[in-house]
């Protein structure tokens, strides 16, 4: 429309909003849930545990941002993880050093999404649907495999749930993924898809083989969460990994990153967002929530911030 | 001159801080056409919009009918008799022609609860045959047709209630020839039967030819009402810019020579029904001019000379004789390409200035693989300043700039990327005549520097006063050949368009 010729002071308080909600959010909900919780938030304890949970949520959306910022929409991640660390548990059982285990954790979950990226960029199935098909294909994998008694890891594997290890793989994670998404054509070529296919293509991005590439990354950061998960829990069951697929879009939404794709996705709301989810759930049950009711609780949180981003990008109802 | 219908009396509308009309009071007549005219931004949309609904003014009064007049949305303006057909794309997808025409008024043929739809098919077939349309099955799925006719359709429903006010806002600008005569002959009719037609375009001969009366606005203000007798093409566009537009915005020279060295050629292209043995040769530059009825071929075979659509049969190939494999391949060559559905192929509008325009130099600018802020922040100045593109910052979303200068940014984008080849698809369409004269000079600056550009137009003025070679093409293939000439007439092109 002609008329927004010069939309003035609005548009640049919406992007600066845009770019510090996310990080209010997370100083919001920290005050709050400190001030509520009578000091049981940041306590040495509770904070490790945070971080913790964190780690692995994070280093899967660092991926996960390239696939929903070109508009892809991916619900694996939880059973693909658990496959992973299924996979690799069963390796070292096996008596594999530690290089292969490795290996397998992000073999396996990079096999899965480069099925789900063939399928959908190629064979031109909504991703939506292959990622849901897989999540259940994976899932139904670890029902079968573990029915009957839970895989622990080879005892040595618990020396490397330590700091030293999940805080030089998270931030060499984020460095990686940061550079790849905001710095090289690859992440350029994600939003711009995300933002308008045709026009992508008709500057020059090869829109599949984009596409592609983001699911292999994204299966790769997959496979290194899936060591850190295996090396903290230890064991492998049925239901491992399950829900993290929810944490992850919550972590992206949470973190200013439209589920419409585009350029507004930005690779440290992945990591904010990380934390605000893993913040808010932990603050919760702080707060004496039942842990069943979370789930309910993240669903709304996760609604409400969706609407309120659409409305932002101007692609809801309000324009 | 009939009576007044529509009295807008000191209507003022703000969005946000931007001032759109700042009190426009205007008397509309029955018995007229009615144009409305200005340059991108004066406010032309804004005020049709307020008459039929879409939102209220934020200050003003309307009289409609010798009663307030205060619609509550554009359906609740259409059943009190004003209809508007726009600019956008008004058809909903994935549903038949019929539905489409009836939306929202199902209940017309509901019985019991059921839509009956063989009486609805039978009522739409009507109403399109009552415009001339006679082609388009009301049951088929509206995805099979043409933008064009999806415009029709849109049409068809606007004024399926008969309305008493007929608002076409830059309705014309997507249709070709015919399309165009339709709508003008359905203005006409409703102008005889003493109704009012309100016309909003961009094209001043048309909107000249068409209307008996013009109201030019600019920046918001109301500048003047011109009568049918005070029409004059430099008055108005006088009156438009609110300054005087020097002689003539072609180049003036007919001057058709250019370099001897083939920089792009299609040999022998086949496409389907929609290009036949099509052969061409573009120099170094030369400004090659590409004519036509917008369903000749000469869009797709933009489409195919820029690698985005591969040909059946025949090859595209650079100077040296390698083929145009892709987009990439072309851009990295040093090809554009401004597409004609600009909103829809060549812009990503919900993105900045800056990643508009980076997008295509991300080899140029990458160092070691990574791009910097620093390098892609420069590109982006540079081509803001060198088309003068009109914005807050180059971080603003492409979304909230005019036609005009999301056309630039476009521009912009293949000039940052040094492009040497220009394949342009309708390039002024829909941008307001500064814009224009601003184009038409970068186009002769660019053949001076020795770059070449392929220009594909619906607009003879414009392919005369700019090519140095033109093709006209017909069905699919080339009809004829026109060298550059003082000459050269609009019939002589037309006669081998139809």
């Amino acid at each position: 429309m002609e008329t927004k010729k010069n939309q003035g002071q609005t548009s640049t308080l919406s992007t600066v909003l845009n770019k510090i909600i996310p990080f209010l959010g997370l100083v919001v909900m920290i005050f709050v849930f400190q001030a509520f919780g009578h000091g049981k938030l940041l306590t040495q304890g509770n904070l490790k545990s945070i971080l913790n949970q964190s780690v692995y949520v994070a280093i899967m959306a660092f991926g996960a941002i390239f696939v929903y910022s070109h508009g892809g929409m991916d619900l694996s991640y939880g059973s693909v993880i658990g496959f992973s660390v299924l996979c690799a548990i069963l390796t070292g059982r096996a008596g594999a050093p530690l290089p292969v285990i490795i290996l397998v954790n992000i073999v396996s979950a990079l096999a899965w999404f480069v099925l789900n990226g063939l399928v959908s960029v190629y064979l031109k199935v909504s991703p939506f649907i292959v990622s849901l098909c897989i999540m259940y294909m994976c899932r139904g994998i670890l029902n079968t495999v573990c029915a009957k008694e839970k895989y622990s890891v080879p005892v040595y594997i618990y020396n490397y749930d330590n700091w030293t290890v999940k805080m030089v793989v998270l931030i060499v994670t984020f460095i990686v993924c940061y550079l790849l998404f905001e710095k090289t054509w690859i992440g350029k070529a994600n939003k711009a898809i995300g933002g308008n296919p045709l026009a992508a293509q008709q500057a020059g991005v090869n829109v599949e083989k984009t596409r592609m590439i983001a699911y292999i990354i994204s299966g790769i950061t997959v496979g290194i969460g899936g060591f850190i998960l295996m090396c903290r829990a230890g064991s492998v069951a049925t239901s491992t990994g399950q829900g993290l697929e929810m944490n992850v879009i919550t972590a992206l939404v949470l973190g200013g990153v439209p589920l419409s794709g585009g350029s507004r996705a930005k690779m440290i709301g992945a990591l904010v967002g990380s934390i605000s989810v893993i913040l808010l759930r932990n603050g919760l049950i702080i707060l004496g929530v039942n842990e069943r009711v979370i789930e309910g609780i993240q669903g709304i949180v996760l609604l409400v911030i969706v609407f309120l981003t659409y409305v932002k990008n101007k692609d809801g109802i309000w324009q | 001159m009939g009576d007044v219908i529509l009295k807008a009396d000191r209507i003022v509308k703000h969005f946000g801080q931007t001032h759109a009309l700042n009190g426009i009071t205007v008397d509309i007549r029955r018995g007229e056409i009615i144009g409305l005219i200005g340059e991108n931004g004066s406010g032309k949309s804004t005020f049709s919009s307020i008459i039929s609904g879409v939102y209220p003014p934020t200050s003003g009064s309307m009289t409609y009918k010798g009663e307030t007049w205060k619609p509550t949305d554009t359906n609740n303006a259409q059943k009190h008799g004003i209809s508007m057909v726009t600019q956008e794309m008004g058809t909903l997808p994935g549903i038949r022609v019929a539905d489409n025409i009836f939306l929202g008024r199902e209940d017309l043929f509901t019985h019991h609860g059921l839509v009956n739809r063989k009486e609805m098919y039978a009522a739409a077939k009507e109403a399109m045959a009552r415009v001339g349309i006679e082609d388009i099955d009301p049951a088929a799925p509206i995805a099979k047709y043409s933008l064009e006719d999806r415009k029709l359709i849109e049409v068809v429903r606007a004024i399926y209630n008969n309305p008493d006010i007929f608002i076409v806002d830059e309705t014309t600008t997507a249709l070709s020839q015919k399309g165009r005569d339709i709508i003008y002959s359905l203005m006409r009719k409703f102008r005889d039967e003493n109704k009012a037609v309100i016309f909003i375009s961009h094209d001043l001969e048309e909107i000249m030819d068409v209307c008996s009366s013009l109201i030019v606005l600019r920046d918001g203000d109301f500048i003047q009402q011109l009568d049918k007798s005070e029409f004059e093409e430099n008055k108005i566009k006088m009156l438009m810019v609110g300054r005087e537009l020097s002689g003539s915005y072609y180049r003036d020279d007919y001057d058709g020579s250019h370099g001897s060295e083939v920089v792009l050629k299609a040999e022998k292209v086949y496409l389907s029904s929609t290009l036949t043995n099509i052969s061409l040769e573009l120099h170094k530059g030369e400004i090659l001019g590409i004519g036509g009825l917008t369903d000749c071929g000469m869009h797709e075979l933009g489409k195919v000379l820029f690698g985005i659509t591969k040909p059946m049969l025949g090859k595209v190939s650079f100077g040296d004789g390698k083929e145009v494999k892709s987009p990439k391949d072309a851009i990295r060559r040093k090809v554009g390409y401004v597409s004609k559905n600009r909103d829809q192929e060549a812009l990503i509008l919900s993105a900045s200035i800056m990643d508009n325009i980076v997008l295509p130099s991300m080899p140029l600018l990458a160092k070691g693989g990574l791009i910097f802020r620093g390098a892609e922040k420069k590109l982006t100045s540079g081509q803001v300043s060198n088309m003068s593109i009109k914005c807050r910052e180059i971080g603003q979303d492409v979304r909230d700039l005019s036609g005009g200068n999301k056309q630039k940014v476009v521009f912009g984008k293949w000039l940052g990327n040094n492009s040497e080849i220009f394949i342009l698809d309708c390039p002024t369409r829909g941008i307001d005549i500064g814009v224009k004269a601003f184009m038409y000079q970068l186009m002769y600056r660019l053949k001076q520097e020795g770059k070449s550009i392929i220009m594909i137009s619906e607009e003879l003025p414009e392919l005369i006063g700019m090519s140095d070679r033109i093709l006209i093409m017909k069905d699919g293939k080339i009809m004829k050949e026109f060298e550059r000439s003082e000459n050269l007439s609009e019939s002589s092109l037309i006669k081998e368009m139809v």
